[in-house]
């Protein structure tokens, strides 16, 4: 069985990470991705809003664990900048012509409360993994409903612990603010509920 | 030195990275006739088989790989440059891989969600006196086809099925899982592996973050 999968996100702005409440900047993209992988982070997640972008090669060159990207730029470019992969909303799937790209290319974001015919639709149109936001529903609620797709998710959480329960059903991973912890202080906590983890 | 063999749509800068860091002088080659005059030629590929085998025609490298390898030049091929390197793969029925590795990449599937991508177990399927056992470390990888292991894995791991992580033939290697995202002991294998193929590091200062 693979390992479940923590993934701190991080948001970028002028090609700094960003504190998202106020703003600071707290340091290079680089350097925040290399000690999160020390800290056992299995994935990053990066959400940028400005258009500077060369901090995705120095991340693709300096860090030994996948990444994923959000940027206001064509995925096809972000793709050739060195991300592993790119975030897109499932809707937007089609008008990008995401099967082009590749299944391990795509992680599409999605509401978990569509059906399980409407989220399996994004595996038709090019993602390879969900990232689903289920505001309001329990961790096991979302844990059986990710069993039953056939296409794997990560649930992208403000409470990893709250959550981590789901990651004994189907769910792959969570995705969460990196701001919230270390990834070895969450592996900890849910590796003694039993949930398989890497480290 | 070694020559990242460079197609089209594919990010090397992974790969570049994690040689940079082992100390491992390396250029692109988007042709046979930009390779290094020696050492050894890695194959990554991304995106399809289909495409990944006409790319190789386009370039000239599928007529030159084997000629390279034939003269002693060790090749190694990552992900889908295994599955290149191979006889062929159920994600192009009609085509056919280089052969330089035997066995055809298989879907994964049914029973099991495509693509794999995770952290995954890696055992030892046979000694070798430089690959040491890996006793279970994890391996990143992002795949929906594998090999079968067979009598050229090293090393194998399972999801649905057992697959090949590593197959060694003289001096052509087919490596499944990612070592440059497979963290640091991604990096380690990746180290001894190309020790093993005759490449040695050289010393560099550290490159800065930035």
């Amino acid at each position: 069985m693979d390992a479940k999968r923590i993934v701190p996100i991080l948001v970028v702005r002028e090609g700094r990470v960003v504190d998202p409440a106020t703003g600071a900047a707290l340091g290079t993209p680089s350097l925040w991705a290399r000690r999160l992988e020390w800290q056992g982070a299995d994935e990053l997640l990066f959400l940028a809003s400005e258009g500077r972008l060369d901090w995705i090669t120095s991340v693709a060159r300096n860090v030994a664990i996948p990444f994923t990207v959000e940027a206001p730029a064509g995925p096809a470019a972000l793709l050739a900048l060195g991300a592993d992969r790119v975030l897109l909303p499932t809707a937007d799937l089609g008008r990008l012509r995401a099967t082009e790209l590749g299944r391990s290319r795509v992680l599409a974001s999605a509401d978990a409360s569509l059906s399980r015919e409407a989220l399996e639709e994004a595996a038709r149109d090019g993602a390879g993994e969900l990232l689903l936001q289920a505001p309001g529903q329990t961790p096991a609620w979302i844990g059986e409903h990710c069993a039953r797709l056939a296409i794997s998710a990560l649930l992208r959480s403000s409470d990893p612990l709250g959550d981590g329960e789901a990651l004994a059903h189907g769910l792959e991973g969570i995705a969460y603010p990196a701001a919230l912890g270390a990834p070895t202080s969450f592996k900890k906590a849910l590796g003694a509920l039993g949930v398989p983890l890497r480290g | 030195m070694i020559t990242l063999v460079e197609l089209p749509l594919e990010g090397l800068q992974p790969l570049e990275g994690a040689l940079a860091q082992l100390g491992r002088p390396h250029l692109r080659a988007s042709r046979p006739s930009q390779a290094a005059p020696e050492g050894a030629i890695l194959l990554r590929g991304s995106g399809s088989f289909e495409a990944g085998c006409v790319a190789l025609k386009e370039s000239g490298w599928w007529f030159e790989l084997p000629q390279m390898l034939a003269s002693g030049r060790p090749v190694l091929g990552l992900g889908l440059g295994f599955h290149l390197l191979a006889e062929g793969s159920e994600a192009c029925p009609r085509g056919a891989g280089l052969a330089l590795l035997p066995g055809i990449a298989r879907s994964l599937g049914p029973g099991v969600r495509l693509p794999h991508r995770g952290w995954a177990r890696v055992e030892r399927c046979r000694e070798h006196p430089r690959i040491p056992d890996p006793r279970g470390a994890w391996m990143f990888f992002d795949h929906a086809e594998a090999l079968d292991p067979g009598g050229p894995t090293l090393l194998a791991a399972h999801h649905g099925r057992p697959i090949a992580v590593m197959d060694l033939q003289g001096i052509c290697v087919g490596v499944q899982a990612d070592p440059c995202r497979s963290g640091a002991f991604g990096l380690g294998f990746l180290d001894r592996l190309l020790e093993c193929l005759g490449e040695a590091p050289q010393a560099r200062p550290p490159e800065a973050l930035n």
